[in-house]
């Protein structure tokens, strides 16, 4: 029982990981059309930031934790509508094959200057409130966790006011659900490319500079975040904050419980559970998932 | 032409068509004689800008200057055009005897660049049947496969678990790694293609990523620590044991997927899968099945790579997980985007411009940076990529041929033609 409560705490980690990597590529994916295959590197460009701000685990403290991971969510959010600007915007209508080896191109380009910068290396960050991990009948949730189950909750309350109860967030949702109709009423789709990077970017830096002291920050981090990521967004049905939270959750608890629970023979197949999930689930709902959003009023 | 046309409508939009269309809109121009320049001169302008597919060597006219120039110029153009508007009818054999050339020398000027070996140009010529396989489903029928890891792998590895200690002839693996791939291939096709744009592309990753998995992890293939011991390919009395034989051995074949894929892609298929690729109901309304289209498509790029993949195994001797990773899927893509993404001749120029570019990081790199020499690259590759997305998107065989295009213009004159004709239509520009 004691096992099985740490396995669950621990996939509950993972999964909110999963979840707002997955917010963050739909977020790009609804006003844009983008996926985007560099989101993974943004969590990673947070986790790194935090580490190269802050100091790294067992090197001197540079500046207080939370200073260092505000600049780096701020940093990383004008990183992401930067690139939106140089490398997306010029090529907007190219079509969404074009536009997603573009963001595959980013991505090399992340990890590549991360790795000019890091040198290969992995990093961990301290964590954020130190204390021995918590015993909750009978398993073991680390504080960390707690930090992690936290945010992501204020993440989530903060985009669900900001989406439905601000005037930027609807105009965001009106580009989504009609950019010509958004046009009409002086919202400019165009524009809000740049804001979705920005806010999809920075959303993902937060996630990355919170997991930064469970999981040690490689350049090369961003691919596998990114699968993880996507495998949540399309379990949550592509259009629904909340779905994706739901698949991200889902999928994090049950890798975490494969990983615990499978034979010896069998746990090395374990990371290629998502994507038979992925696959599965694609290719069982084709259409299905994407559906045709109906005509409302936001 | 004007550079946006270049730029925006080499995927995903609406005007694409193939210099074969092209010739039917031409000859119906021809019939309409005088009224060209009414309807069809505005039908035929989108289509100037798109990236060409080189015309067939001998049965075809280079038409695509009398497309841009009109009917009344071509008469008058015809017996004054110089030698080489004249040897662009030969585009494709001059391109075998370039490639020829090519690697024919690739034993003298690879060590002379002294950070590549005669092992990077093999590597090129299994490179190039990889990105040929790329060319065919992602430039020519729009399907993003990004699978190249998993095939080439299944292809490595059949090679090397039958061949090793003699068990098989080394020729018979080859072929029964092709049959295992086509197998394959047709197991999954079916659901795969039922997705479509980037759920393919993401699914088919997906697919790559567990391929690797099972190399990493399956007792037969030994992980990471690999197979040793293949043996090297022999004919008769030859022995392809050294590695300059190798070498040609390796772009011969390659020479022959080169040539293989442009008949596949200049015909009556190649011209179905560009339909596909456009609009799929279109494509399927004009009596083309697209699902059938795809599979035969997945299953030739299948043996292109299950070939690649045998071939590497005899070349290296020994074939472990590493080689087989995903990073591999995107540097072959890297590849055909830097040789042209819809351009069979540029694969293998794409293949030596990024193997020239890692080659020079891997051996200068680690004065200026300081990692390991095999991570470098990868900064090389991204950086690549996004600039010739940005400003070359129809890669270096585009670029090739808007100079080219350009140059013949300005000699014979054609320049003269009103500047608005070429212009794209401004559906592209938001209303």
């Amino acid at each position: 029982m004691g096992e099985f409560i740490t396995f669950l705490f621990a996939g509950l980690t993972i999964g909110a990981i999963n979840a707002l990597t997955g917010l963050g590529l739909l977020i790009i994916y609804n006003v844009t059309g983008v996926i985007n295959f560099a989101q993974g590197d943004f969590v990673m460009l947070g986790a790194m930031g935090a580490v190269l701000l802050a100091g790294a685990k067992g090197y001197p403290q540079r500046l207080p934790l939370l200073i260092a991971i505000v600049l780096v969510v701020i940093a990383v959010a004008i990183l992401g509508a930067i690139i939106e600007r140089m490398a997306f915007h010029p090529r907007r209508h190219s079509g969404p094959l074009l536009l997603l080896i573009i963001s595959i191109g980013v991505s090399l380009v992340i990890e590549g200057v991360v790795l000019v910068i890091t040198t290969s290396k992995s990093y961990g960050l301290r964590n954020f409130t130190s204390g021995k991990p918590l015993l909750v009948l009978g398993g073991t949730v680390s504080l960390q966790s707690l930090w992690v189950y936290g945010v992501t909750a204020a993440i989530l309350l903060a985009l669900y006011v900001f989406f439905s109860h601000t005037t930027v967030g609807k105009a965001f949702r009106a580009c989504e659900i009609n950019p010509l109709a958004a046009r009409l009423v002086g919202v400019r789709p165009s524009r809000y490319w740049t804001y979705a990077f920005a806010l999809s970017a920075g959303l993902s830096a937060l996630a990355g500079a919170v997991i930064a002291p469970m999981t040690t920050a490689t350049y090369n981090m961003g691919l596998a975040l990114t699968l993880d990521g996507f495998v949540a967004w399309v379990l949550g049905g592509l259009i629904s904050p909340l779905g994706v939270v739901a698949g991200g959750i889902g999928l994090g608890v049950a890798q975490s419980l494969l990983d615990g629970y499978l034979p010896s023979v069998l746990v090395s197949y374990a990371s290629v559970f998502p994507f038979i999930v992925l696959i599965a689930v694609l290719v069982a709902r084709p259409t299905g998932l994407i559906q045709a959003l109906p005509d409302r009023r936001v | 032409m004007s550079m946006k046309s270049g730029f925006t409508d080499w995927l995903g939009s609406p005007y694409h068509c193939t210099s074969e269309a092209r010739r039917e809109s031409i000859a119906s121009e021809q019939s309409m004689s005088a009224s060209a320049s009414t309807t069809s001169g505005n039908f035929t302008s989108p289509l100037s800008g798109s990236p060409l597919s080189d015309s067939t060597p001998t049965s075809a006219p280079d038409l695509d200057r009398s497309a841009q120039s009109g009917v009344d110029e071509q008469s008058c153009m015809e017996p004054t055009s110089p030698w080489w508007v004249k040897l662009s009818r030969f585009r494709s054999l001059v391109g075998v005897a370039v490639v020829i050339a090519l690697a024919a020398t690739m034993p003298a000027w690879l060590p002379a660049t002294h950070f590549l070996t005669v092992t990077d140009g093999v590597l090129a010529g299994i490179y190039t049947l990889l990105g040929l396989s790329m060319v065919i489903l992602i430039g020519y029928s729009g399907q993003l496969v990004l699978m190249v890891n998993a095939t080439y792998g299944l292809g490595a590895y059949a090679t090397a678990i039958l061949a090793i200690d003699d068990k098989f002839n080394l020729w018979l693996t080859i072929l029964i790694g092709i049959a295992i791939n086509i197998a394959l291939a047709l197991l999954i096709a079916v659901p795969l293609f039922r997705l479509q744009g980037h759920f393919l592309a993401v699914a088919t990753l997906g697919v790559g990523l567990i391929a690797y998995a099972i190399f990493q992890a399956a007792p037969i293939t030994g992980g990471s620590n690999g197979i040793n011991g293949v043996p090297s390919l022999s004919i008769g009395g030859l022995h392809f044991s050294s590695e300059k034989a190798f070498l040609y051995l390796v772009w011969l074949i390659a020479l022959l997927g080169i040539v293989g894929c442009r008949n596949l892609v200049t015909g009556k298929f190649g011209r179905a899968m560009l339909a596909i690729s456009t609009t799929e109901s279109a494509a399927s309304s004009s009596g083309i099945r697209p699902l059938r289209v795809k599979i035969v498509v997945f299953v030739i790029a299948a043996v292109l790579t299950s070939v690649a993949g045998s071939l590497y195994a005899t070349y290296a001797g020994f074939v472990s997980s590493s080689s087989f990773n995903v990073s591999l899927t995107l540097t072959i893509l890297v590849m055909v985007v830097v040789g042209g993404l819809r351009s069979v001749w540029g694969v293998p120029f794409g293949v030596l411009a990024i193997l020239i570019i890692q080659g020079a990081l891997q051996t200068y790199g680690p004065n200026i940076i300081p990692a390991n020499g095999s991570d470098i690259p990868i900064v090389g590759y991204g950086v690549v990529l996004v600039l010739f997305l940005m400003f070359l998107p129809g890669g270096l065989a585009g670029g090739a041929k808007q100079l080219w295009k350009l140059g013949s213009e300005r000699a014979t004159g054609l320049f003269r033609r009103p500047a608005t004709f070429n212009e794209q239509p401004s559906l592209e520009e938001s209303p």
